[in-house]
């Protein structure tokens, strides 16, 4: 189990660092009654700013009505979301209340009418609402901002980050150098989910480099450290690691894989766990819903255990080397002959030329010049 | 209320130095406190556990702790030295916040 959530504080108490923020939001909710302003979360990732809105929520006894804001930008979505709670209520006969993440989200031309909806929601909120930003300085943010009450999460101070981060080892049983340490502390720049991901990767020696930020490895040392890994909570940390589009992270696995020259059976599985993650990916996109990018991990864990090396390409380079020579060959020889025939040379690679060809070997055609080299 | 860096809007007085602070030049506000110059911050932390400065100048992370851009308690070498100081600093963080229902 990746630390960043074993470690997950139980309570509000539990945190570190934003103790002005912390209080100020509780006692937000505390007295919050109909008519009170909504609260809005400002900070940078991993300061705690979903955290506390959900301990929040469970210390006071309100059910969480979570919106990503990232997703649900057309007026009709946040309607549909939000209306049957402000209207009805509860269902559960508990209070609710509304956390809408990333609020920084809905803007410019994917935004049908969500950013007014929202904003007209917040002027008479008739059940707690949250909101949390990383971003506040935009304008787009001037009418959220004139509607809510502001808190802001700041980045966590790193002498506190090492006593968190020495407690979490204490726990682990793990033992990490105090110049790791304090490199694993300032690497971070006050994110704590980025330290323990990245703490967990050392202290279970899977051969990351400190060097590359958090959440920051390049796809090939990311699929080497995956594959390396000693069990699955380091493979994990790996793959949360890598740096990449997630088409670019499935195309690196598949050529790794295939070139990797393991046994049938294992091959079978890997691709099929590959092509798993590949249509998951594909409704994601077709879907616009990002939130189930984080399973795509999890469907590339299925690969793990097997003797694999980063490769970039998926075909053996002297294979690579032939086509790129024959297509050299056969570009030369197109645009030597399309122009003659007043087509383009791609029309002629992929039309005339196997007829030419066919032609030049039943001997109905003369051979022009140079299609010997492309008839094998 | 935390000091939030700004650029000044309307002149007035630095509540540190007494000096004038201009409009049109970056400064700190903090609601219900006044503005302050950037040059007069005190740039050291609070320790959220005995509440005295938490010795940012001799702080191993001095270099790179951004101090305005930081969360304003920290903890000291004293306080976060040898076994128990996250407890130490928890119990001390926990006392800030309203008690529960």
């Amino acid at each position: 189990m990746m630390w960043s959530e074993r470690h997950r504080p139980a309570s509000v108490a539990g945190m570190v660092g934003n103790e002005e923020a912390r209080a100020a939001a509780a006692s937000w909710l505390a007295k919050w009654k109909k008519g009170v302003k909504p609260l809005l979360m400002t900070g940078p990732p991993g300061t705690g700013k979903t955290t506390t809105a959900s301990l929040l929520a469970a210390r006071y006894g309100y059910d969480v009505i979570g919106l990503n804001a990232s997703d649900a930008r057309s007026k009709s979505r946040i309607r549909g979301i939000l209306g049957p709670v402000l209207e009805r209520g509860s269902v559960t006969g508990r209070p609710q209340l509304v956390f809408v993440d990333e609020a920084d989200g809905i803007h410019g031309r994917s935004d049908y009418g969500g950013a007014a909806e929202l904003a007209a929601i917040l002027k008479e909120p008739a059940v707690p609402m949250i909101l949390a930003a990383n971003d506040d300085s935009h304008d787009r943010m001037k009418p959220i901002k004139k509607a809510c009450k502001q808190v802001r999460f700041m980045r966590v101070p790193p002498r506190l980050m090492r006593v968190f981060l020495e407690g979490v080892l204490e726990r682990e049983g793990a033992h990490l150098g105090p110049g790791a340490m304090i490199r694993v502390v300032e690497e971070s720049r006050g994110d704590m989910r980025a330290m323990l991901n990245l703490a967990q990767q050392l202290a279970g020696g899977t051969g990351l480099q400190t060097g590359a930020p958090p959440g920051g490895l390049d796809v090939g040392s990311g699929v080497d450290a995956f594959f390396a890994a000693g069990d699955a909570d380091g493979a994990r940390a790996a793959l949360w690691s890598i740096s990449a589009d997630p088409l670019e992270k499935i195309r690196a696995f598949f050529s790794s894989v295939v070139m990797s020259g393991m046994p049938a059976a294992d091959l079978a599985d890997c691709l099929d766990a590959i092509s798993r993650a590949d249509v998951l990916l594909g409704r994601i996109r077709k879907g616009q819903n990002w939130r189930l990018l984080r399973y795509l991990d999890s469907e590339l864990e299925r690969t793990r255990g097997r003797k694999v090396r980063y490769a970039r390409y998926d075909l053996p380079w002297q294979l690579l080397g032939r086509i790129r020579w024959e297509a050299a060959k056969h570009r030369k020889f197109a645009g030597r002959e399309a122009p003659r025939l007043h087509v383009s040379r791609s029309f002629f690679a992929t039309s005339c030329l196997p007829c030419m060809i066919r032609c030049t070997r039943d001997g109905t055609l003369e051979p022009p010049e140079g299609i010997e080299e492309l008839m094998g | 209320m935390s000091w939030r860096r700004i650029t000044i809007k309307f002149p007035g007085s630095c509540v540190v130095c007494g000096k004038e602070v201009e409009a049109g030049k970056p400064g700190l506000w903090a609601k219900g406190e006044g503005v302050k110059h950037e040059d007069c911050v005190t740039l050291e932390l609070a320790c959220a556990v005995c509440g005295g400065p938490a010795g940012c100048p001799t702080c191993e992370h001095a270099d790179t702790c951004d101090i305005p851009s930081v969360s304003q308690a920290c903890i000291c070498g004293r306080c976060g030295e040898g076994p128990g100081a996250l407890e130490r600093y928890l119990e001390a963080a926990a006392k800030k916040l309203p008690a529960g229902p």
